[in-house]
């Protein structure tokens, strides 16, 4: 019983921030892709930090996909890069490809896009995003 | 049958005390919660108090150390940085997880000017942009003060503090401090041992409460099983004794009402109607009294009735009430169509009495009055005989105290050889002027309690000491009803039980008060006594209920004729041939018979005439407490 109550207890704590770090993402797939319901790719079905897929409009090819959450740019499949390529890892933000990118640290989301790779892009992020661009 | 419910000091224990304990409990258990927050906050300030204090002297020490241009140096030389991240991870303890200094750009946005984050992954790099969550800092900005934020939508975090860094008036930067959650937790683990014991002694006292009310409930529900008739679903005699602990006789007058010739119904239609009966009237009954009367079922026809006392109460018109609708009453459940009776004896003053017991037995004389006179009829006692009744069971109890209850020897002489053969046994009391009292002046009083029992035991103590000491043989007398009792019964077997001798030379003298029913009954009672040895008698014969067929049906050894045949045998010539008749039948039967009351020679002549065997009366001998030995 105490078991039960431990794992219902620990679930819901992960769920809290997995459920804010999908809204994130959605907010964000939303607000670069200006379409209802972006088609989002997890490449390597990596990132640092847990989503709530199923809150998530997932596509398990990246040439179906609106966007592309990337950890890491290795290996990652040519036809990709022609996908918008968003960062769960602030480093990733170094890469050229990748506009942006939304990361927890000490605790806090963060996201940031980089002013340059969108406009490499020719990317135009909506209103509510624009304070995070640098 | 709320009367059932008399909530004694038990109740008031486990009706309220224990709920009461039970609320003081939560009370503290809620005050404890009150106190643990407090506790909780004393200890959060103590602990945001001794690191404010730690950044503040790191703040002054960049104030004095480089002053306005802390920001420029910070960037230009990293010397000043290295050694002002030293500092600021110095500061960083058990409970503070990330610590950081904050700068806003030209845009107004929060930046990281220095992290000293232990863990490199959650370390910012030097301009990254700080996403806030709170608005402490823009607070911290403008007020210029400490701010502080419970970091409610982080898991990991417990509290930030962002201080600002003022110099000349201006913030220059903010020094943030998140505390680790873990440290909240650590907190909360060292107040939880007594938080848990209020827990468990309140659990404790919730437990105690549930199962003192189930006990509650349970005392109740066999409180009730053990106070209420089955049958009758009335209350029961155990009930009355229980109520009347509470309660004052000076409420109540007393009704005790027996169903007339019940063993009738029993005999003539069988145990279920007769149970049918009973169930009937005293539904009967009970639907003629009033919300403050209680009803009993005394013993198996009997039933007694506590009258609540009003001012215009008359008890007579109660009970004549009572005893027509029971006469109009027809038996609910039964094909037979059987009327009943019932006789009624009332005491309308039972706190005369010394105790219930006694105020039933005053109740009780008048239902046996009722009883013999014709039955169907009421009795009731007045202020006079209640409180005489009364004082006599105490003159009783006085005298068996002091050793005045005796008996005296009325010899019985035998027709063949004119000699003393035996003595009959007269109880008397002596009362307290010295003066002789005679039985029926307090027998009646004392018939149905242990003092009549105590009595008993007196008389046979004399008559086992006068066996053994003389050579003839005694007769004692008891009541019928005396047979039914077994502590009479038991008595006659201790005294006599290892003395065969003395018990074959003791005639016990039956009387009776009322007709034998039950012949069977009766019959196994005297076979009882006949075989511890006892012989007896049948007393007052010919007259009353004592009849031939009792001669039929029992195992008679002699029978006493009744006086009212003896008194002026020889004027009155019916008289002569009854006892005659008996004579010649109990000779035939192998029966003995005697004569009483012999007051005259020419009535002793008839009895020799009409060959009774003994003879006793005032001629032949008057009782005296010395035995007389010759005539």
């Amino acid at each position: 019983m105490k078991f039960l109550i431990l794992i219902t207890l620990l679930s819901s704590l992960y769920a809290k921030d997995a459920d804010i770090a999908s809204k994130i993402i959605s907010t964000i797939a939303v607000g670069v892709t200006h379409k209802e319901n972006p088609k989002i790719y997890i490449y390597d079905n990596y990132t640092p930090y847990e989503l709530s897929k199923h809150k998530l409009n997932l596509t398990e090819h990246c040439q179906d996909a609106d966007i592309v959450l990337i950890s890491t740019l290795k290996g990652l499949p040519n036809n990709c890069f022609q996908k918008i390529l968003f960062g769960t890892e602030y480093s990733n933000l170094q890469n050229k490809n990748v506009i942006g990118a939304f990361f927890w640290q000490k605790g806090r989301p963060n996201i940031l896009f980089s002013r340059e790779n969108l406009k490499k892009k020719h990317i135009k992020l909506s209103t509510n995003l624009q304070k995070y661009v640098e | 049958m709320n009367k059932l419910f008399n909530f004694g000091k038990m109740f008031v224990f486990f009706a309220i005390i224990i709920p009461l304990m039970s609320l003081v409990s939560v009370f503290i258990y809620y005050q404890y919660q009150g106190t643990k927050e407090k506790v909780f906050n004393i200890i959060q300030s103590n602990i945001i108090d001794e690191h404010i204090t730690l950044l503040e002297n790191y703040a002054d020490n960049i104030k004095q150390t480089m002053g306005k241009n802390f920001k420029k140096d910070i960037i230009k030389d990293k010397k000043i940085y290295q050694n002002a991240i030293s500092e600021l991870r110095l500061i960083q303890s058990a409970e503070i997880r990330y610590i950081y200094i904050l700068y806003k750009d030209k845009d107004d946005k929060l930046r990281y000017l220095m992290d000293a984050t232990t863990d490199t992954k959650e370390r910012a790099y030097y301009h990254q942009l700080f996403n806030p969550l709170t608005d402490i800092w823009d607070e911290a900005y403008k007020q210029k003060i400490v701010q502080i934020a419970t970091q409610n939508h982080i898991d990991s975090l417990w509290i930030t503090i962002a201080y600002p860094i003022v110099i000349d008036g201006d913030v220059i930067a903010i020094i943030g401090a998140d505390f680790d959650y873990h440290m909240y937790q650590e907190l909360l683990k060292t107040l939880q041992p007594l938080e848990n014991l209020y827990l468990y002694i309140s659990i404790f006292m919730l437990i105690m409460l549930s199962i003192a009310y189930v006990l509650i409930y349970l005392y109740y529900t066999n409180r009730k099983k053990r106070f209420i008739d089955p049958l009758t679903g009335m209350y029961n005699r155990q009930y009355l004794h229980e109520y009347l602990k509470t309660s004052s006789l000076k409420e109540y007058a007393i009704m005790m009402i027996d169903i007339d010739h019940f063993k009738h119904i029993n005999d003539n239609y069988g145990h279920d109607v007769g149970d049918k009966v009973l169930v009937s009237l005293s539904n009967e009954l009970k639907s003629q009294l009033r919300e403050n009367d209680i009803l009993v079922r005394y013993g198996g026809e009997e039933f007694l009735i506590l009258v609540h006392k009003k001012e215009d109460a008359n008890f007579y018109l109660i009970a004549e009430r009572i005893r027509e609708s029971i006469m109009q009453h027809k038996i609910q459940g039964i094909q037979q169509n059987i009327t009943v009776t019932i006789s009624i004896g009332i005491n309308p003053y039972p706190f005369y009495a010394k105790n219930f017991d006694e105020a039933v037995k005053i109740t009780d004389e008048q239902l046996y009055s009722a009883k013999s006179s014709g039955r169907n009829c009421i009795k009731i006692s007045n202020e006079k005989n209640t409180s005489q009744t009364s004082k006599r069971i105490s003159d009783v109890i006085s005298a068996i105290q002091d050793d005045r209850i005796t008996c005296m020897f009325q010899p019985i002489v035998s027709m063949k050889t004119s000699k003393i053969e035996k003595y009959e046994m007269l109880l008397r009391m002596i009362d307290t002027k010295g003066n002789i009292v005679p039985p029926m002046e307090f027998l009646p009083s004392i018939r149905h309690t242990s003092i009549y029992v105590s009595i008993t035991k007196i008389i046979l103590e004399i008559a086992v000491k006068t066996l053994e000491e003389n050579d003839f043989d005694l007769s004692i007398n008891l009541d019928l009803q005396d047979l039914t009792n077994n502590d009479i019964v038991k008595l006659l077997e201790e005294n006599f039980k290892e003395k065969k001798e003395l018990a074959a030379r003791l005639y016990i003298e039956i009387l009776e008060h009322e007709e034998i029913t039950d012949f069977e009954f009766i019959k196994e009672k005297i076979d009882a006594l006949k075989n511890l040895g006892f012989k007896i008698v049948i007393d007052d014969f010919g007259s009353g209920f004592a009849n031939f067929k009792y001669l039929l049906y029992l195992n008679i050894d002699v029978i006493k004729l009744d006086g009212s045949l003896i008194q002026g045998i020889h004027n009155n010539k019916n008289a002569y041939h009854i006892v005659e008749s008996i004579a010649r039948f109990a000779n035939k039967m192998g029966i003995r018979t005697v004569a009483e009351q012999i007051e005259t020679q020419e009535e002793l002549n008839c009895i020799k005439e009409l060959q009774v065997d003994f003879a006793q009366g005032y001629y032949l001998g008057r009782p005296s407490f010395e035995i007389i030995e010759t005539l």
